[in-house]
This record gives C-alpha cells, sequence and structure tokens, in this order.
C-alpha cells in the first residue's frame, strides 16, 4: 500500500510550511514535496498606494529580511524618479545591506542550523536546539548572538530602527552614519571577525568529520546558479547585472538587466504549493532549475574582492574539486559571506563619504514602468511596479530568494528521503536530516502574522485511499 | 528599577501589530528607566536587552483559538522556559527569559500582556477589541510604573 507522510509544519525556518513524503507500495520514497501553504498577498494590498510608501510596506512582509525589500523598493522607487542617487547614498545603503546579510546568515548559522551539527542529528530533539548549544559550547552561543546584534545595531544606527526603517527612500537615505555610530562599528568590527573565523574553522572541522556524507546527499545535484556580480565578474549584493553559470562553472547567461527578467525567468504554478517556481526560460519548466543565495552567489562570481575571504571562496572550490554544487554547503557559504560582509563594512567605515549629508536625490514621477534588484540574505530579490502619473501602483510583481530555490528545495527533500528512508517507520533522526535539507536554504515564506498559525511540528502517515495511518506531534 | 517593554506583531496585520502599537505609546512616555522596543517578532538578541532589567513586560495579540473566545486582555506572570517547539521562526517571550538566564545569568521579573484580537487581514485598523485592550494595557502599565511598581496581580502563572 503506497503512503504519504506529512511533516507539518516545518521547524526552524520562517514562516509554515510542510513536506510530503510518497512511499511506493514497497516502502520505499517515489516522491517528496515541499508545500507552503501560508498565503501572503501583499502583491495586491500595494495597489493603489504611492510607491513611496512601497518600501516601508514591503519590508513588513518578514521580520527576518525586511531592509532586502527596503533596498529592492528603494532602487526601484530611483528608477521611477530616473535619478542617479549620491555616491555616499549609494555607500549607506551597501552597509546595511551587509549588516543586514550578516545578521540573517548570524540567525541560519548559529541559531538555526548549528545544534544539527554540533549536537548530531539523532541528539534528542528536546535538546537540539539553541540551548543544546549552549549547554555544549557556549562561548560560540554568545558569540553567535553577539554577531547578530552587531548587524542589528548597524542597522539601527543608519536608519534609527532595528526593522523597517523608512531610512531607505527612492532617491537615496534620509541621513548619514553619525560619527558615533561610525565609531561603534570600529569597535565592534574585531569581535566579529573573530567570531566568524571561529566558527569557519568549526564548521571545516565538522565538513572533514562527522558531515562529510551530507555534501553528497543535502541538495547535490546540477543545476544553474544565478546572482548578481560586479563589472569585473566581482561578488555584488546591490548593483551590477544577473549572470547565470551551469553547475561546471560555465556562464550560461551574463549582463543581464533586472528590467528583462521576464525574458529570462519564467514563473510556474503547482496546484500544490503556493510558492511560485521560477525558472530558467530559455531551459524551460522544470529543467530551467536555478538557485539563488549565498552558494549561487560564491558560484557565479569570480572572486569577492577582500583578502580573507577570498582566500576562504579559494579553499571552498578547492575542498569541492573546483565547483561546489551541493546545497549543504550553503552553511559554509554563509560563513564565508559574513567574511566578506565585515570586511566590506570595515573599508565602507575608512570612507569618508559615509559621513556625508549629500545622500539623497529628489524627482518626480518620470518612469511608469520599473524594475529594481538587490541581493537579500536568501538571494537575488526582484521588485517590478508599475505606476500612473500620480506615482499610484497600478500592478506589483515580487520574485523573492525563496521561491526561486524553490524547485531545487523540492529535489532536496526528495534526494534525502530517498537515501534514508525505506519504510513507514521513520526515527525521529532522520526526519531532522529532511527538514534540515530545506534549512540548507534558509527559507523564509513570509512571517507576516505571528499570532497565526503557530502549532507544533505535526506529521501525518497517509494512506493512498486517503486514510490516516498515523499521526505524531511533537 | 530598569524596565523593558517589548510590543510585537505586524502593524499590516490589522490586529496582529496591537502589541507593536502599545509598545509605541510606552515610549512615547519618556518615563526614567523605562525602555520600549516595538518589535516584529522576537529574536534571540532580545535576550541580551533582557538581560540588562530588572523587570520586562511582553505585549502581545492573542487569537481566539477555536471555541475559546478571550474578551479580555490577560496579565501572566512569566517564567524561563527552554520548550523546543517554539524554537522555529517565532521565538517566545519564555524561552527569551530561558535565554538571557542561561546566557546571561540575568533573571527579571517577567510579564506578559495578551490582549484579543479578532482580525488579522492586512490593514492598518484595530478591531473594537483589540482597541480597548490596548487601551487597558497603557493604562495598567502606566500605573504601574508611575507608582511604586509593586508587583502586578496577574491572571495566571505561565
Amino acid at each position: 500500500m503506497s503512503k504519504t507522510v506529512v511533516i507539518d509544519p516545518v521547524t526552524r525556518i520562517e514562516g509554515h510550511a510542510k513536506i510530503s513524503i510518497f512511499l511506493d507500495d514497497a516502502g520505499e520514497v517515489s516522491d517528496a514535496r515541499f508545500h507552503v501553504v501560508e498565503y501572503r498577498g501583499f502583491e495586491k494590498f500595494c495597489e493603489g498606494r504611492p510607491f513611496t510608501e512601497m518600501a516601508g510596506i514591503t519590508a513588513r512582509i518578514c521580520g527576518i529580511c525586511p531592509v532586502s525589500h527596503l533596498l529592492a523598493s528603494a532602487k526601484t522607487g530611483d528608477k521611477i524618479l530616473a535619478v542617479k542617487i549620491p555616491p555616499a547614498a549609494e555607500k549607506l545603503r551597501r552597509m546595511m545591506n551587509l549588516a543586514q546579510i550578516t545578521q540573517s546568515h548570524a540567525l541560519s548559522f548559529f541559531h538555526l542550523s548549528s545544534p544539527d551539527f554540533l549536537l548530531g542529528w539523532d541528539s534528542d530533539p528536546a535538546k537540539r536546539n539553541i540551548f543544546g548549544l549552549i549547554a555544549a559550547n557556549p562561548d560560540l552561543a554568545r558569540a553567535g548572538i553577539r554577531l547578530r546584534q552587531f548587524g542589528q545595531t548597524i542597522i539601527e544606527k543608519l536608519g534609527a530602527r532595528k526593522i523597517h526603517a523608512a531610512w531607505t527612500v527612492p532617491g537615496g537615505v534620509r541621513s548619514p552614519l553619525s560619527s558615533e555610530g561610525r565609531q561603534w562599528i570600529v569597535d565592534r568590527l574585531p569581535e566579529a571577525f573573530d567570531t566568524v573565523t571561529l566558527a569557519l574553522g568549526l564548521f571545516k572541522g565538522m565538513l572533514d568529520g562527522q558531515l562529510r556524507e551530507e555534501i553528497d546527499i543535502f541538495g547535490e545535484f546540477p543545476t544553474l546558479y544565478m546572482g548578481l556580480v560586479g563589472s569585473n565578474g566581482e561578488w555584488e549584493h546591490y548593483n551590477g547585472k544577473l549572470r547565470f553559470t551551469d553547475s561546471q562553472g560555465n556562464i550560461v547567461a551574463d549582463g543581464l538587466s533586472e528590467d528583462d527578467y521576464h525574458q529570462f525567468l519564467g514563473e510556474a504554478v503547482e496546484p500544490w504549493s503556493y510558492l511560485k517556481f521560477p525558472y530558467y526560460q530559455p531551459l524551460g519548466y522544470p529543467d530551467g532549475i536555478y538557485r539563488v543565495g549565498p552558494l549561487a552567489r560564491l558560484n557565479v562570481c569570480n572572486r569577492i574582492g577582500t583578502e580573507n575571504a577570498d582566500r576562504e571562496l579559494q579553499e571552498l572550490r578547492d575542498r569541492s574539486g573546483g565547483f561546489p554544487t551541493s546545497s549543504f554547503l550553503y552553511h559554509y557559504a554563509r560563513l564565508i559571506e559574513i567574511l566578506a560582509c565585515l570586511e566590506k563594512i570595515q573599508e565602507l567605515v575608512d570612507d569618508p563619504d559615509i559621513l556625508s549629508h549629500r545622500c539623497r536625490a529628489r524627482g518626480g514621477v518620470n518612469e511608469l514602468n520599473v524594475v529594481g534588484v538587490s541581493e537579500a540574505p536568501r538571494g537575488t530579490l526582484f521588485h517590478h511596479y508599475q505606476v500612473d502619473e500620480r506615482g499610484l501602483i497600478e500592478k506589483v510583481n515580487l520574485i523573492i530568494a525563496t521561491g526561486q530555490n524553490n524547485l531545487a528545495m523540492n529535489k532536496t527533500v526528495a534526494q534525502i528521503a530517498k537515501h534514508y528512508i525505506h519504510s513507514s517507520e521513520i526515527p525521529e533522526g532522520l526526519l531532522n536530516r529532511v527538514e534540515a535539507g530545506i534549512r540548507c536554504y534558509d527559507p523564509c515564506l513570509s512571517c507576516s502574522t505571528h499570532a497565526v498559525g503557530q502549532m507544533p511540528l505535526h506529521l501525518q502517515l497517509i494512506a493512498a485511499d486517503g486514510s490516516l495511518l498515523d499521526e505524531v506531534y511533537r | 528599577m530598569k524596565t523593558l517593554v517589548i510590543g510585537y506583531g505586524n502593524t499590516l496585520r490589522s490586529d496582529d501589530g496591537v502589541g507593536f502599537l502599545v509598545a509605541e505609546e510606552v515610549a512615547e512616555w519618556n518615563l526614567p528607566n523605562l525602555r520600549s522596543l516595538a518589535v516584529h517578532q522576537l529574536l534571540p538578541e532580545l535576550a541580551a536587552e533582557i538581560a540588562q532589567v530588572e523587570e520586562v513586560f511582553f505585549i502581545d495579540a492573542w487569537e481566539d483559538l477555536g471555541n475559546e473566545h478571550h474578551d479580555r486582555p490577560r496579565l501572566e506572570r512569566l517564567q524561563p522556559n527552554a520548550s523546543p517547539c517554539s524554537l522555529d521562526h517565532s521565538w517566545s517571550p519564555s524561552v527569551l527569559l530561558h535565554l538571557a538566564s542561561t546566557l546571561y545569568h540575568s533573571d527579571p521579573v517577567a510579564y506578559q500582556i495578551l490582549i484579543p484580537a479578532r482580525q488579522f487581514d492586512f490593514g492598518t485598523s484595530l478591531s473594537a477589541i483589540a482597541k480597548d485592550g490596548m487601551d487597558w494595557s497603557l493604562n495598567v502599565m502606566k500605573a504601574h510604573l508611575t507608582t511604586d511598581r509593586e508587583q502586578l496581580p496577574c491572571t495566571k502563572l505561565a
């Protein structure tokens, strides 16, 4: 009798989702699906609003990565105004995004994923969390919180509030960094460098030991990778052009503009998920599967452009035989990106422009149909607005990073399930591995409400006739 | 005594944001030894803020569940708790208290005010019941913070 195993919701990711694992008559996994069951509807909500409000509105999609939406929205607003923002404004926006990537990656690595690494997949789930991590390695847990706090405080010092700061506006930013804020960053940077160096050493040691198998099982398959790169092919997070590479590192498409995204990105839908399935249009659906985010950004760039991060990138490539393709290495890529962010923040605090008050350009509504793009912690984020002559939103399309990894997340879940699950008796540690496959991508499925939808982990075994065979809560 | 108020929720989802709005208003009081944070959701670094005070209030929306309907706000004393199920995207107040206690050896007196909430659609207005709950919360906290700050009578110990 064929059966379906449902994991609902997946824990320690942003938002709400469930996983269904389909077993065939022999009890072997035939397929797996990652469902997103929360519907947002922000795009409809934005219609009729002034485009100047879009940054503040879209930032409230998520409490984890509001800065990403702030920046993408502000860049889209720049294009509606058709202005070139002052150099200081670009540097300040860059600093905020670097801080955002730092704090978001720190949450993912130190608080959500490292309990699995340090305590083991099969450890007691009641202890396999941040408190288990504190017991096992209190200094690391404390350092992880301090690193996240470092990124959050930079955002606060720039925008006056940690999240939803209306500091980033079409045309630039509202104010520069203060001298006091600059000094705070200078004083705290050494500790942040120490933390990421410690984490990198620890994680590489585990990849050489207890986590060696996961590289081959957690999302190891060929796909394309997409991300922004600079004019010389360097790592980018704010400006630049889009590049696709394949799983051998060959450049498939380069110099693509976000303005033309509809020519190279398609968006498929499936009846079993609210999350869209973007794909690389020239290869069709689903062959046009591509990945975005930390590993993709490292795979599309020629180099990062800072000394220590470039050395770590080279080691990642050397360890992977030249080109890393396993999604398990997203964790590794996150740590390298934190290092890159810290080095680039260091460069920015040394730049006198960062204190300049010439940080905003002004203009009227000059373009009516524009696309903005930036790199969010989880990957490339597109905002597409159509406005009327008064600047009121007529249509919005948001292509979020998590959606672009949707095909890869489904494939990862299926790969892990097929490797580890061989009957309807599924030990907790194996279920945890399936969930951890999703956590590699650190998906953000919107936490637009917190009061609705909180629920414990729910597992269901469902027979082919729809009858419930087993049900487990934890 | 230093007090921290943390109100959380999404102000674009109607009543979901009532805790956030309470915290914003408390911040306007500019009272000595009082800090008020309006946040989208509870995240681990808040443990470091909690560790710096002797008293903390968490303000949140309280949804109806099944046949359980809430008409009046609830004031609860909170204790640290390391419930593993609370370690998804939404950290609970008790987990943050546990984190503050474990990492920073700090155990402030902690309260939670739960405000009844009925509507979670996109929007920026509060339902009448959430508005009433917001007023009640502000009155209770102002009376407490501007007088002798004795321990508050609570509905229950959570």
